[in-house]
């Protein structure tokens, strides 16, 4: 078990040493390494456990949506999260996983801890109806880009 | 979907250095100035406690808008680098993205410019106000 202080060395040593080596720049690198560590951090996970991506299907927005997966070392269970605005570290991750209408991965749940992926992994997504969407989705489910394009939710 | 240009936020996340706003209005108040305002905006007594919570949120908006506007700068300067080194790759050539990124930034530019402007405003009502208090 290492101390704090070094756990926290390493963080740091990752970010700098990953930004340098980034194929995608150094900048834009530095966005990735800064969301593994949160992401690792968030869950309790090794850093080595965690891989990301840019996101090219929600490149609507300025700057850079990234995903961030997230590989259980017990089960090999991959969780893919997007970081949709890696610019601001209090934003909360969104878990993607299977729109219940359409399949597509999609933003499910919002998880600023890990006791947000364990309450919507004991629930699962709710059930969608034509009324409201459920307060369990994040605000993000209705419009997200991630949608099948004859599903009746995503952009516009 | 919104971009966080058309959602003012409250508070400022992004991890940078002091921003423009917050050096203006140490520039502007004096350190000391600018540890009496933080007083102010505890102040629910007087009309100068909302006055100095404008002064502080509008320099935070500013400080906000700076750290976008170095985002995209940033952001775009790597993929612009990495366009050449694709150049065969049609998926990793975001001309699109880029295109966007450029009004994107046309409109921070000139939503930071208004924002400094107005923090210019903030700070002269709240000296006046320090006058009169």
């Amino acid at each position: 078990m290492t101390s704090i202080a070094e756990q926290a060395h390493a963080a740091s040593t990752f970010i700098q040493q990953t930004a340098a080596a980034s194929e995608y720049g150094p900048h834009r690198g530095l966005d990735h390494a800064r969301t593994a560590v949160r992401l690792a951090s968030t869950l309790g996970l090794s850093l080595q456990h965690i891989t990301i991506t840019p996101d090219s299907k929600r490149r609507t927005t300025p700057g850079e949506p990234l995903l961030a997966i997230a590989t259980c070392s017990t089960t090999r269970t991959q969780y893919t999260f997007l970081a949709r605005y890696p610019l601001y570290e209090d934003e909360p991750f969104e878990l993607l996983g299977p729109c219940p209408v359409c399949a597509a991965p999609v933003p499910l749940a919002a998880v600023r801890h890990l006791a947000d992926l364990g309450t919507h992994l004991a629930t699962g997504p709710a059930p969608l109806s034509n009324g409201p969407t459920p307060a369990t989705y994040p605000d993000t489910f209705d419009t997200d880009e991630g949608h099948a394009p004859t599903c009746r939710y995503g952009a516009a | 979907m919104d971009s966080p240009l058309s959602n003012p936020r409250s508070h400022t996340s992004p991890s940078t250095c002091t921003g423009p706003g917050e050096t203006a209005l140490r520039t502007a108040l004096g350190n000391d100035g600018y540890a009496t305002l933080r007083r102010h905006c505890r102040l629910t007594d007087t009309a100068l406690g909302p006055l100095a919570e404008l002064l502080w949120t509008t320099a935070q908006e500013a400080d906000r808008l700076h750290a976008e506007l170095r985002y995209y700068a940033r952001n775009t300067c790597d993929h612009l680098r990495h366009v050449p080194a694709h150049a065969n790759q049609t998926e990793a050539v975001p001309l699109g993205f880029l295109q966007h990124t450029s009004r994107a930034i046309d409109v921070n530019a000139t939503r930071y410019v208004q924002q400094m402007n107005q923090l210019n405003l903030a700070i002269e009502a709240y000296k006046l106000a320090l006058l009169a208090a």
